[in-house]
This record gives C-alpha cells, structure tokens and sequence, in this order.
C-alpha cells in the first residue's frame, strides 16, 4: 500500500489546502465555474480562525481581502476569469497602493470556454495592472505555489495573481496536505498616507511597480518553477566532443554548452503537460529540442528566456487563451536582434482559440520537426449509428421552467422581448421555452432592457434575474430603471441558491460559510438574517411588486399580466427552491386511457421528465420518468386533457 | 499505463465512479492522475471523466486528460455516450457500458427515434463491448444509484484494470457513506459477475 499522506486532491482543492498552509487569515470570492471549490474546501477544513465568506461580488471579495491586507492579515480572494471584470475597478488601484499582508487573487481561467462567456487570458490583467502572475501547470504545482504567492505578494508590496484554468482545476493529483495551520500573525492598520491614492500617491506608485517588475522578473529567472529540459540526440559531432573530453568533467560541460539544439518549445499552463506527453510519440525519438517551462508569465523572466533561446533557430510556443509568452519572446528576439522564428498563435502554427491537447500539439509538433507519426489512428470500421444531441437542459423539476412558461403564456401575442443573464436561467433558451432573446454579463438583462424600452417604447421588455445575480449586480440597474422613468418589468427567479456554480448560499440565504452553526446551517437564524429581494424592490420604489410561486401556472401568469400592465418599473419575484435543496414528491404519471398522444406536454415545457415510451406495435406512448420526475406538476396544469396526475392517485 | 475514461449524461454519478477507481490506484501504490467535467455540461449534457494510472515502476503520466486513441478502457453509463467517446479508444481497446438508453428532453421534441439499440449492436459488432445490464443489479440491490459500483465491478473483471480487491476495499470505505457500502459493494460483485457469465 502507498504513502497515507498523499490525497486525490482537486486542482483547486490543492490551492486552497496551500492557502492554508500559508497561513491564509481571511478567504474572500464570488462562485464561478471553474474557481468555485477553492473557497468551499477552505469552509470545508477550516481549521477554526479563518475567515471564510460569499460575498456579493468579486469586487467585495477583492476589497475585503484588501482591507484584511492593509491591517497585516493575508488574504485570499478567489473568482473566475469575468469575475475579474468586476474586480478590476479595485484591482487596477490596489496595484498602485499596495498590500501590508500577503493577499492572492485566485483568478481561474476557461480555455474552450467550457462554462463561461468569454476567453479572456488573465495574464493579460497581469500586465495591465503590473500584478505579478503565478501560471501553475498542475495541481500539485499550485498546491507548492500558494505560499510563494503570498510571500512575494509581502516582498514585493503587491497583490500576487495566481491563474490556474479549468483542467487545472479540475484535474486530481495525489497530494500530501500533512501540515499544521499555523494562522499568519498581523498587528493590524497603520495610519499612513500611503493608504490613501491621489494623483502624486499614484505617479510614485507607477515608478515603484516598475522598479519592482524588473527585480521580480529577475528573481522569477532562477525560480524552480520555471524549467528546462534539454532533449539532444548526440550527433557525430557532439559523440567525437564527449568522447574527446572523457574523464574531464569541465571540458565535458563546456562541449555540453556548445549544444547543437536547434529547436526549442515553451510551454504555459496545462498545455505543458499537453507537449510533454506528445512528445513521449515515438516519432520524436530522434528529434533533438530544449523545451522551456514557463511558469511565471508576469512579470516575464527575460533571464531564464535567453538562456533558453541560446542557439536555437525556430522556437514553438504552446499555451492557451492569448500569445502571452508568444508575445514576449518575439520582443525579446528583437530587443536582443536574435534571428530566431518564433512560432505560436500569431503565426497560425498553434490554435488560435479554444483548448489546447496532448493529440493537437503532437500534429503541431509533427509540422514543427517536420515527422511523420509512425502510426495512423485505429481505422473507424463503419458509421456509427446516429446519436442524440445532449444540450443542458433545466431539471425535471425546476422552478424556473414554470417562470418561464407563466411568463410566455402571459405575454403571447404581445410584440415583448426577454432578457436573460447568467446562472442555470439562461437555459430558459432552449426550445421549447425559447425565452431568452440576450444574454450579456451579470445584471446586464436589467439594463439592456432598459436601452431597448427606450429606442423601442411601444415593445414590453422583461428582464429575467437570478436571486445570487439580484444581489451582485442587479441592484444598481433597477435603480437607474426607476431613476430615470424607465418602464420593464424585472422577473427574479428566486431559488434561493446558486444553483449553477452548485448551490452556494447568497445574502437572500443569510447562511455564512463560517461561525456559528445557526448562521452556517439553513434556519431559523440564518432566515431572520436573510436579505429580503422584495423590500429592496420596494425601497427602490418598484411598482407593483408581486411575490409568486412558479409552480402553479394560472396564479404565476397573472401576477406577470398585472406587472406588465404597470407603466413603470415593476417586478415579479417567483419564489421556489432549487430541487436540489430539497427532497422529490410522489412523481406524476400519464392515464394512458385520456392521454390523447397530442405531445402538448412535451412540446410547451419540454421537462426532461416527460419522454416517449415505443410500443410494441411502434407507436409511441408519452410517459412520466418515475425516476426523474420531483413531482412540481407543472405538466398536470399543462395537459388540457386532465391525463396527468399524481402517481397514487391513480 | 492504464488510461481510462467515463462516459455518459451528468448526473448518473460519473464522478464517483471516477474517484473510486483513482482512489483505488492510489491505494496500490500507482501514481495517478484524473480530470472531471464540471459545470454546465452537468445539467443533462454528454460528460466525460479521466483516470490515468501508472502499470509499471517508473513510469510517468504527463497530462490529467487521455489523449485520443490512447483509452485502454471506456466506461461508459449510456450506451449512445459509449459510442460518442470511442474517439478516445486505443485499437484493441475495451468498452463497458450500461445497456440502458437515456433518452434526451430534445430528442421527445425533435422526433429523433434514439432507443440506444443501434448504439449497442454497433458496440457489440465492432468493438466486443461489454453490455451491463444496470437496471437488474439495481433492481436486485434494491437502489437506483449503484449503476456506478455495477459498472466498476463489471470493469474490474474484465480483469484489465490490473489493481488489488483489497485496494476498492480501501476506495469504498473512503469514499462512500457507511450504511451504502454493502450496497454497492454487493453492486460491484454482480457486475463482476456479469462479466463472467457475458449478459
């Protein structure tokens, strides 16, 4: 048997378990796929001291990260990459100003994008804000980054920005996570000017980042995370050299310094374990190469850089989102006049968006070399059959299918359009609801609502919100709607959860991720604590506001027929939990006496629930999945035939 | 090495599965590295999970995700998501999956008539893939959430895997609440057996 330390541990299970053994005093984030885990594994074994919140946005987790660090504690905020977007109002100024305690910006990346809207590079904020950036290739690397992170963060006066993407995140790795929390002492806030940006605090602050850039990315040319592999296959020459110097280990090196690699490869992120496990093919036996990790991309290590392009003629460069070190090596061949190629996205050798992987690079590498792979893929030996699409779809159960339907029906026949946002909600596009017409950013449905009601009056406009999205970023939009006599209707799908990212508790929630097991727990406390969506509705001066239940249909339709029917700024909150919070009743079935075979039940709501049963005969019987089914009975509301019921009722 | 890869529809306990066998490996002393889909794809969508483990001292797994045409195994929990992931088989490569269809919420809305029979004949046709029939061992184990220990179990006796009992022992009690561990334990022995007899 193995060594009891080592753990499978999550890529962002192993950042947080480095948190925390750095010290970490207070863990700051906003849920987003795929960063979510690494403040939930700190709630999880928080070792008692740490301060471990949700809060509304990324923009508060970054500010009270910076306020923890001003009084000496270290900090950890955590987010996904357009989470960054929202936190870079603060970011971009704490770069001038600086930390007291070490504070860590987990920023984690979606190359492909695989649940995100955009492929943003983060390393590219990294220069933007002159924040350094730790690019780890794996998890057991960013487990060893951590405490590195919130060290140089100390040393150089500088919020630090670690950036793992997706398959880093969400790989596994056995981990030894045997260390003791030990919480880092801070003494608390000195008054000084230096908290305080103006203008001169600023110009001083930009020279000081600059002098600290430099000596960084000094200090990052002999750091261990940033590795070369020389690969030679000793020609004649190099053979005669060796065997010339044999026994002389200093006339040895200097041969070896006098390489004959030609070739060189840098890699970033995951897509270092991409090159290193193509370049295990056979085909590249005989090829000769240097390849350079580079795991600091920001500021770039122009030291470790020349020594890694020493000699060669032809360099490739494997990393994803944006040319980041692409970018930097073309303009340190011309800083230095070095007559090398520089090949990568901008050259269209690489892909130039999207994920990067082990079979890609190996046919990149393939043109690189100029090899052939010695075998062909396994012949396919017929079409296979055709399969089904499987687009996300809401739940059998979800109470958003109802908020949706209720809305449509309440506005059919009316020239209306619908705004979707982000959560599991936007997949109220999906056919049959067909109910979201945009999609932009969080909170963005509210506004853009507001831009259309304006050019376009004689159209209804309804913004649909998720309760989480309400509290990050819906507030300010409902109060600029009011502000400036702006008539649509705000529809808030309240879950209460974050249901997408996986269930996370929000202030409409008032359940903590630390304290107090009456605050951690659903219940009485946390309830009492709870923020109400209604009385910030009201507060604002929403007119009407109306709080329905989204699972029975005649009520929830007209609630959105009379907030439609406002000339102002009005609001329908459709309450019902996420089916994940709770627990399925008895499941609904179909009379196959009354059903009629008229399919309306699957082509209006189109629940995975519902499907179609082939009879021996071959035709098809609509049937209720029993195991699917959570009993919501929306679909008995639906059938006009009166054939759904609930199961033991029948 | 021993590279492996789950397929089916998020929300079948893919995951789990995937944990099991890592977690396994790492019991007997393998290195190990996995990969799992998170997020969107998980709200019914087609999801895959990654296991790589070392066979032999020494050797090394560079990346979490198996390259195409290198899975020495595919375990897949919907016969349609079986044959979806073959882009990851290696020539002479083994597929077990679960019998039974999951239909999709569009394929009702489109009229596609996909029952998962000509997914299973393909396999069996081209590929010698092993057929599990999960509904009779949930049926005989009285749970619907086992199809994951089945398919384990009818994996481990295709006796490719190459690992220990003593180390699923190890896994199952890690990684599965007590009061379900002779349940699935009593899953895995039957999907074993399914092996052996070829159901």
């Amino acid at each position: 048997m193995s060594d009891t330390h080592l753990t499978m541990l999550m890529g962002n299970e192993a950042i947080a378990y480095g948190a925390l053994k750095a010290g970490v005093n207070v863990v700051a984030g906003y849920p987003g796929t795929p960063s979510t885990e690494v403040l939930e594994t700190v709630a999880k074994h928080n070792p008692g001291p740490v301060h471990v919140e949700w809060s509304t946005n990324e923009k508060s987790a970054l500010e009270v990260a910076a306020g923890a660090s001003y009084c000496g504690a270290r900090a950890l905020v955590t987010m996904k990459q357009v989470g960054m977007n929202v936190a870079s109002d603060p970011l971009m100024s704490l770069s001038y100003i600086g930390v007291k305690g070490g504070m860590v910006v987990l920023v984690a990346d979606d190359p492909g994008p695989i649940s995100s809207q955009t492929e943003q590079d983060t390393r590219v904020y990294g220069r933007f804000s002159k924040i350094p950036v730790l690019d780890p290739t794996t998890p057991e690397e960013a487990f060893a980054m951590m405490p590195l992170a919130f060290d140089i963060s100390e040393r150089y006066n500088t919020p630090v920005i670690v950036r793992p993407t997706t398959r880093v995140c969400h790989a596994r790795a056995p981990i030894d996570v045997d260390f003791v929390y030990a919480p880092h002492p801070f003494d608390g806030f000195e008054r000084d000017v230096r908290w305080i940006i103006f203008p001169p605090r600023s110009y001083r602050g930009h020279l000081e980042m600059n002098v600290g850039t430099v000596k960084l990315a000094h200090e990052f040319s002999s750091s261990t995370f940033n590795t070369i592999i020389e690969h030679e296959v000793t020609d004649d020459r190099a053979t005669a050299l060796a065997q010339l110097y044999a026994g002389n280990a200093a006339a040895q090196e200097l041969a070896t310094d006098t390489s004959s690699v030609r070739k060189g490869i840098m890699t970033g992120g995951v897509s270092d374990s991409y090159a290193k496990e193509a370049l295990t093919s056979p085909e590249f036996d005989g090829a000769s190469y240097r390849l350079a990790t580079c795991a600091t991309p920001y500021p770039f290590p122009e030291e470790f850089a020349l020594t890694f392009l020493a000699g060669l003629d032809e360099v490739i460069v494997f990393e994803e989102l944006d040319p980041v070190l692409e970018q930097e090596l073309t303009y340190l061949c011309g800083k230095h006049r070095l007559a090398i190629d520089i090949h990568g996205k901008l050259t269209h050798d690489t892909f130039e968006a999207g994920e990067n992987s082990s079979a890609a690079i190996r046919g990149q590498l393939d043109a690189f070399f100029g090899v052939e792979p010695p075998e062909q893929p396994p012949a396919v030996v017929e079409a296979p059959p055709e399969l089904p699409m499987r687009p996300p779809v809401l739940c059998a159960g979800c109470p958003h299918r109802g908020s949706f339907y209720a809305v449509k029906k309440a506005l059919k026949g009316q020239r209306a359009y619908f705004m979707g946002d982000i959560g599991c909600y936007t997949l109220g596009n999906a056919a049959p609801l067909d109910m979201v017409d945009t999609c932009l950013c969080m909170g963005a449905g509210i506004t853009i609502a507001q831009g259309m009601q304006i050019v376009d009056p004689n159209a209804k406009h309804i913004a649909f919100v998720g309760d989480s999205t309400f509290f990050a970023s819906a507030i300010t939009g409902i109060i600029n709607a009011y502000y400036n006599r702006i008539d649509i209707t705000v529809i808030v799908l309240d879950n209460s959860t974050t249901a997408m990212t996986g269930h996370q508790p929000h202030p409409g929630t008032g359940v903590l991720m630390c304290g107090d097991e009456a605050y951690t727990k659903p219940g009485p406390a946390a309830e009492a604590h709870a923020v109400s969506i209604a009385n910030i509705l009201a507060a604002i001066g929403v007119d009407p506001i109306i709080t329905a239940d989204p699972l029975d249909l005649a009520a929830s339709k007209k609630a959105v027929e009379e907030a439609v029917a406002s000339p102002q700024v009005s609001a329908v909150i459709f309450k019902s939990p996420c089916i994940a919070l709770g627990k399925p009743t008895t499941p609904y079935t179909v009379d196959e006496d009354i059903c009629t075979d008229c399919r309306s039940c699957i082509r209006e709501i189109g629940c995975p629930g519902i499907t179609l049963r082939t009879e021996e005969d071959g035709s098809k019987q609509v049937i209720i999945d029993q195991t699917l089914c959570f009993g919501c009975g929306l679909c008995a509301q639906v059938c006009r035939f009166d054939a759904i019921g609930k199961a033991d009722a029948r | 090495m021993m590279n492996i890869v789950f397929s089916g529809v998020g929300g079948q306990g893919i995951v789990l599965a995937s944990k099991l066998v890592a977690s396994a490996a790492l019991a007997d002393g393998r290195r190990v590295r996995a990969a799992e889909t998170i997020g969107m794809a998980q709200r019914g969508g087609s999801v895959v999970s990654h296991v790589r483990f070392t066979s032999e001292v020494g050797e090394t797994i560079a990346a979490s995700l198996v390259p195409a045409h290198a899975a020495d195994l595919i375990i897949s929990f919907e016969p349609g998501e079986a044959v979806r992931a073959l882009s990851y088989l290696k020539e002479g490569g083994i597929v077990v999956t679960a019998a039974d269809a999951q239909i999709p919420v569009t394929a009702a809305l489109t009229g596609s008539s996909y029952d998962g029979i000509a997914a299973r004949e393909y396999l069996s046709a081209h590929y010698g893939a092993f057929i599990v029939d999960c509904d009779r061992i949930c049926d005989e184990c009285g749970s619907p959430r086992v199809v994951n220990t089945a398919l384990l179990g009818a994996a481990y006796g295709t006796g490719l895997l190459g690992l220990s009992e003593e180390s699923f022992d190890h896994a199952f009690a890690s990684l599965i609440k007590p009061r379900f561990i002779d349940m699935n334990r009593q899953a895995f022995a039957l999907g074993m057996q399914c092996i052996d007899r070829r159901w």
